[in-house]
């Protein structure tokens, strides 16, 4: 009834000369009408390649070995055929792709990458077309008047993020997916943006999936919570739930590893160790090399996501014994 | 010397000292220069541990470039043990030199992508005459364990086989290598993925501790600048704006009771 979009059992290859990577494994979540769901995770996790198989959007070498992505209304969108998928994009589901500082056509004014865009997708009339960017340009608290006639060039990175945030919109998309939307920008900026989005949210009743590696910047905005590690599905629930009881040791190691600005500075610290080397072979748990609780098992066996209570679901075989002794 | 009575006993005394520095950019087509620099003044004194936090065009980089002379300040006055940094020669400049090092940013551009980690690193211990010719792997070596990284797995690898952390690692090792008395640390570990940042600051602290490293220490994460002064037991906060160091003092003292508005607005953009 409320659920948008569910994607199960994702599992993303990329083929490269020095033998066949895994960048999802797996990976299943959902997102039900009007949530914010933040994906988190470092460099590697994945999360912008999930990003990208739940528009069905892999390019080779990359190839989307199994799994299913069912968008309400629509079904599943890895069985659409290309033209298809292109019919969803923008007006069910829009992306803002990382790296938006080169994301605009230099050549190009703002208003131009409206009407450029708005006509790929069948509406030519440019009055309409005006009104609309007019609209959601003031939307995102920029003047129209000054910059639908501004080349990229003469925006700052924030303008530059807000512009391309309201060119998202002008489909009025059910599910938007940001990715890095503010990790280029400093941090006062960064609150301009979240609080930009938040506004929409609440306003356009907009569902959002928004990616980052900075796990501080999804409290206080998004719902819901996915953590992924070496392209696993760790830990998914409500935001508060899985920071105040996490149920996962991956996930309970990093929110140990960010420093706060009163808490103990000897009650923080990094996660020893690294990542695994993607071309190795895991049999166990990727994180069980640097997991503190890691016991012989998780070498051996890879644990299944599992919904713990009711919503919240992790990826452990000490999952259970973390939640019993942890909350 | 009449330099030194002039300013005084803490400009001779001091690591560094710093005088109303400033720096201006000329930029063609513009009538008046960008000042990215405006009137800075503070001092360091050996071992001694500051963090510089601002947002993005603060000026923060510009000020870390004059510390390690990239950058001459179009004004002011900015010596390091009481002399000019701008006007050292000779013994004088190449003994600034080797004590004075900086860490960048971006661990993926300050390696030569065609040199080993021994070729990267040995040149710097061979050039100041740290160890003996024969002894070069052996202190290279001892480099890498000091950064946290087994010689035998890394010495003899190329950039590209490594992570972030482990680039950024060697930058680290590198600085240190030389044994210098401050280290420049700009935005250290930015680009290092949030699980392995902490460790990262530990080892520049560990260095404090076992050679009274000095470092400047900058950033835009205040949580971070406070975590890498109370670790690091104790320092000042400065706080930079448009050029301007707006607030600075002990860093408990800055962040439990900002006096600057923009001091608070960085507080409150914090995420907690």
């Amino acid at each position: 009834m409320n659920l948008l979009l569910s994607v199960e059992g994702v599992r993303v290859n990329y083929r490269t000369e020095r033998g066949e990577i895994t960048a999802v494994r797996n990976v299943s979540f959902y997102v039900d009408k009007g949530d914010i769901l933040g994906i988190v995770g470092e460099s590697g996790s994945g999360k912008s390649t999930l990003a990208y198989s739940v528009l069905n959007y892999i390019k080779p070498p990359g190839k989307i070995i199994s799994g299913s992505v069912k968008l309400e209304g629509v079904g599943d969108l890895l069985k659409l055929g290309k033209e298809d998928v292109r019919k969803v994009l923008w007006k069910e589901i829009a992306i803002v792709p990382q790296a938006t500082q080169n994301s605009m056509n230099p050549t190009m004014d703002v208003k131009d990458h409206f009407i450029d865009t708005m006509a790929a997708h069948g509406q030519n009339d440019k009055q309409k077309i005006l009104e609309t960017a007019n609209r959601l340009l003031e939307e995102v608290k920029l003047d129209p008047q000054i910059v639908l006639s501004a080349y990229p060039h003469q925006l700052s990175g924030g303008m530059k993020q807000r512009v391309l945030i309201a060119l998202s919109l002008v489909f009025e998309p059910k599910l938007l997916i940001l990715d890095e939307p503010t990790s280029a920008l400093d941090v006062v900026n960064q609150r301009l943006i979240m609080d930009l989005l938040k506004a929409l949210h609440q306003k356009m009743g907009i569902s959002i999936i928004f990616i980052t590696h900075d796990i501080q910047l999804i409290k206080g905005f998004a719902n819901k919570v996915l953590i992924l590690y070496a392209g696993k599905a760790m830990e998914l629930g409500d935001v508060n739930e899985v920071w105040n009881t996490p149920l996962n040791p991956y996930t309970i190691a990093l929110l140990k590893s960010i420093p706060t600005l009163h808490g103990d500075v000897n009650s923080v610290s990094g996660i020893p160790g690294s990542m695994p080397d993607p071309y190795a072979e895991i049999t166990g748990c990727p994180f069980a090399s640097r997991c503190k609780f890691a016991k012989p098992v998780c070498f051996e066996k890879d644990p299944d996501f599992l919904e713990y209570k009711p919503g919240h679901f992790s990826a452990c075989h000490f999952s259970k014994d973390i939640g019993d002794n942890y909350g | 010397m009449d330099e030194l009575q002039e300013v005084g006993i803490q400009a001779k005394t001091s690591l560094l000292y710093f005088d109303n520095v400033s720096v201006h950019f000329e930029i063609k087509g513009m009538d008046k220069p960008l000042i990215a620099v405006d009137g800075v003044s503070f001092s360091m004194n050996d071992g001694e541990l500051a963090a510089l936090v601002g947002e993005s065009g603060s000026g923060k980089s510009t000020l870390g470039r004059v510390v390690v002379g990239l950058q001459k300040p179009t004004s002011g006055k900015a010596l390091f043990r009481g002399k000019d940094i701008y006007k050292l020669k000779g013994k004088a400049f190449l003994e600034y030199r080797r004590s004075v090092q900086l860490v960048h940013q971006d661990p993926y551009a300050a390696l030569n992508p065609a040199l080993t980690i021994y070729e990267s690193l040995a040149p710097a211990l061979r050039r100041w005459n740290i160890v003996d010719k024969k002894d070069t792997r052996k202190a290279v070596s001892s480099m890498l364990e000091f950064v946290g990284l087994r010689p035998e797995n890394y010495i003899d690898k190329y950039p590209n086989q490594l992570s972030g952390g482990e680039r950024q690692r060697i930058c680290v090792a590198r600085a240190l290598s030389v044994r210098p008395k401050l280290v420049v640390a700009d935005e250290p570990v930015t680009m290092i993925d949030v699980s392995l940042r902490l460790s990262i600051v530990d080892l520049l602290l560990n260095s404090k501790k076992q050679f009274g490293t000095s470092y400047i220490f900058i950033t835009h994460d205040m949580a971070l600048a406070r975590y890498f002064l109370l670790k690091g037991g104790g320092g000042k906060l400065m706080v930079m704006e448009n050029g301007k160091l707006v607030e600075m003092g002990d860093v408990e003292e800055v962040i439990n009771n900002p006096k600057h508005e923009y001091t608070k607005k960085l507080i409150e953009s914090v995420t907690e």
